[in-house]
């Protein structure tokens, strides 16, 4: 673990178990946001991580990024700070510089990219941004867009479009944004030339879905050690019992694997731009995230089932996270067609130091 | 907070090489046809002949000092290695025992004159070894065992029989777990023993247990009375059950509780990209994901291993997960491939398959069973 890792995870994490109560979720759920915890977040220099020093970041890399990813969904709150993070290290990879401390989201849909046309050297956005995570806070978006033929990034204010408002099981805001004829500079837009970066942003956020339902997962098997460790039935402690073993075998096992799986996905992002682990990654742990919440539910029986109790705030977020950036149908169709185009074995995908390869 | 994290591996320059060498010289071997790739081949595959191959080459034994015949080399370069071997569904399942378990023991608990005498020969290749661990009465409940050893002089004399004894038809010795004091009820585990049995000498008696493929890997093997002298003893007398446990997260954790059933799975793979089966192939790919997460947690506790770390409730749950996909891969493949399994259909697939089916009930059951391991996972992260 690098030195910031470590700081960084040693204090956020501290400091998002101290924040993510119980309060702050069913403010989350009832869709109020928190100005003074994301006061806080920037005051922490948590939405500038991995983001260099001149872009207004405090530096670090993707592992540490992730790992502050990974501490949201391990101690949710309802603030978009993964959305932030992504959206200011591809401006800052694309040369935009943001000069103030609000909520950024983003909306890159290859199938429907905002429309840009150009009039009298001005730059006019129209289109509409769908299923965008916190649209309604954020201040700008950064958004795929195209004119004509030509593929762009461009960032948009959100307060000149109409929103409609939705939301997932966890109350956490998933709005449409509508944008008739918005005029932009043009430092706000910027040309994508190759084919590979209009994926970045999609691949970037299904690695974030997984690192936070990776942390989340360990949260909930937290959460249900300790129940199964004090709550006794027939005179022994649930955890004694062979058939909840076998529960929280599951519970642990599927966990790790999740770890294991986003750990090694981060590191490969680190120096590559293959997406083939991301996509591996983000399959594991949705198609588990259903069995997590529910063995989470059976093991913890009734009182698992109330408004009061912590365990549906967690559970809530299983369910509707592993559907974003993605379901594993979804990228089991990705997966399938990065196989049938590859000459190289599935062996060697899976186990080779690329790097290494590429010189043999 | 229980840490469920195992470090990240990439492998060097170095390692990466040693892999290609490695994967080189198997499809030699396979081309020139000296062995054909099967599945579980490391419970089913003896071949002498191809244990002495890698023992020329160092491959056995080799993180072991080089004074006792080992090479010296890393716990990864040894992952690799394992893993390629699987993958390829080579026979290496004369010398496994002995390269996997009983080194390692030997050189924790074994004497200068016990490490002298036994690795060298093991990373030749020349020495191939047993496990003696489970009896008729004595299953899980392995605190059970009955076969005893009695003091004589200069040594001991050992009673009982030990049962699945993989390969000890071919196998030159046994590490036995035996009683060497009465059973106390309170404290089960003391008053065991592990002895090094010579498998050729009076009284020793191996029986073949024929597999439900009706062919021969497992053994019953009895002991009536058969002398062990005392340079035999395996660390100190009444330690066995620890000694014996503390080997038990290698067994775990190893690529062969994920990949018995790898050459079935590429296999497939193979052929659904070569006649262009995109729906079948989308099907088996479910299981890549799978397969990935648990070979980056079996390689990370190989890590945390190397460096000396206490993993076993995690090696336990590498096992309970690993071996949930190598049965998953037959079952996938069951109903992509709209083939039968055949035991007399000698098209390489069909056997594959075939030997995927009828070898997945001992996936979760050797090496502890899904249950015992289920109950030392729960029983480790509530007491972290």
């Amino acid at each position: 673990m690098s030195e910031i890792k470590e700081y960084i995870y040693d204090s956020a994490s501290k400091f998002l178990k101290k924040q993510s109560t119980q309060d702050l979720l069913e403010k989350g759920q009832k869709g109020l946001f928190d100005d003074e915890l994301w006061a806080s977040l920037n005051d922490m220099g948590l939405t500038g991580v991995n983001i260099p020093e001149a872009y207004g970041g405090v530096g670090g890399d993707y592992e540490d990024g992730f790992t502050v990813i990974r501490l949201v969904g391990q101690y949710p709150i309802p603030l978009p700070l993964p959305e932030t993070l992504i959206s200011k290290w591809i401006l800052s990879q694309y040369g935009i510089k943001i000069h103030h401390d609000q909520p950024l989201s983003f909306y890159f849909n290859e199938q429907k990219p905002l429309e840009v046309r150009k009039h009298n050297g001005n730059y006019i956005i129209s289109g509409e941004a769908l299923n965008v995570p916190w649209g309604r806070v954020a201040k700008e978006i950064v958004a795929l867009a195209k004119c004509q033929n030509e593929w762009m990034m461009v960032l948009v204010p959100v307060n000149e479009s109409k929103i409609h408002e939705e939301v997932n099981l966890a109350g956490e805001p998933r709005d449409s944004l509508i944008f008739h004829d918005i005029h932009i500079g043009g430092s706000a837009i910027k040309i994508i030339e190759d084919c590979e970066s209009k994926k970045i942003v999609e691949q970037l956020y299904a690695l974030a879905k997984a690192a936070m339902l990776a942390g989340i997962s360990e949260r909930v098997v937290q959460e249900c050690l300790s129940y199964a460790s004090e709550r006794k039935q027939f005179g022994r402690n649930l955890y004694r019992f062979q058939a909840v073993q076998q529960h929280i075998s599951l519970l642990v096992g599927e966990t790790a694997a999740c770890l294991a799986a986003v750990n090694n996905a981060v590191e490969m992002l680190q120096g590559s731009n293959d997406s083939l682990f991301i996509l591996l990654t983000k399959i594991k742990v949705s198609s588990v995230a259903g069995d997590i919440a529910m063995t989470a539910h059976q093991l913890h029986g009734a009182i698992g089932m109330t408004y009061e109790h912590t365990l549906h705030h967690l559970t809530k977020r299983l369910w509707s996270w592993r559907d974003e950036a993605g379901d594993e149908r979804y990228w089991q169709g990705e997966l399938s067609t990065y196989i049938a185009h590859s000459p190289a074995t599935i062996w060697s995908l899976l186990v080779d130091n690329h790097e290494v390869k590429s010189i043999l | 907070m229980v840490k469920l994290e195992v470090p990240t591996v990439q492998l060097t320059s170095d390692q990466q090489s040693f892999r290609n060498e490695v994967r080189t010289f198997l499809r030699e071997e396979i081309q020139s046809g000296h062995f054909t790739p099967a599945c579980d081949s490391w419970l089913s595959g003896e071949s002498s002949t191809f244990s002495k191959k890698l023992g020329d080459k160092g491959w056995i034994g080799m993180t072991w000092p080089q004074a006792y015949g080992g090479s010296e080399k890393s716990a990864i370069e040894r992952y690799i290695l394992t893993e390629e071997l699987l993958v390829a569904g080579a026979p290496v399942a004369a010398h496994w025992f002995a390269d996997r378990q009983t080194g390692p023991l030997l050189l924790k608990y074994g004497t200068e004159n016990q490490k002298k005498t036994f690795l060298p020969q093991i990373t030749k290749g020349e020495c191939f070894f047993a496990i003696g661990l489970s009896e008729p009465n004595a299953g899980s409940d392995l605190a059970a065992i009955k076969t005893r050893a009695v003091r004589t002089d200069g040594g001991w004399l050992l009673t009982g029989s030990k049962i699945w004894s993989s390969g000890a038809h071919i196998a030159h010795y046994m590490v036995v777990l035996c009683r060497t004091s009465p059973e106390d009820g309170e404290n089960r585990h003391d008053g065991m023993s592990q002895l090094i049995v010579d498998l050729h000498v009076n009284g020793v008696t191996i029986r073949p247990i024929t597999f439900l493929t009706g062919e021969h890997h497992f053994n019953e093997v009895f002991f009536e009375n058969v002398f062990v002298p005392d340079e035999q003893v395996v660390g100190q007398v009444g330690n066995g059950w620890k000694q014996g446990m503390a080997e038990l997260a290698y067994e775990r954790s190893g690529p062969e509780r994920i990949l018995s059933t790898y050459p079935l799975f590429s296999g497939v793979i193979d052929e659904l990209k070569r006649i262009n089966d995109r729906e079948g192939l989308t099907e088996m790919l479910s299981l890549l994901p799978e397969l990935w997460s648990i070979r980056n947690l079996s390689i990370g506790v190989a890590k945390y291993l190397d460096e000396g770390k206490d993993v076993s409730f995690i090696a336990s749950l590498v096992k309970d997960r690993g071996t949930t996909f190598e049965t998953k891969v037959a079952e996938t493949v069951r109903l992509v491939l709209s083939k039968h399994p055949d035991l007399l259909n000698s098209r390489p697939i069909v056997e594959l398959y075939t030997q995927s089916i009828l070898h997945g009930p001992g996936f979760t059951l050797r090496g502890g069973t899904t249950e015992i391991l289920r109950g030392m996972i729960a029983k480790g992260v509530v007491s972290e």
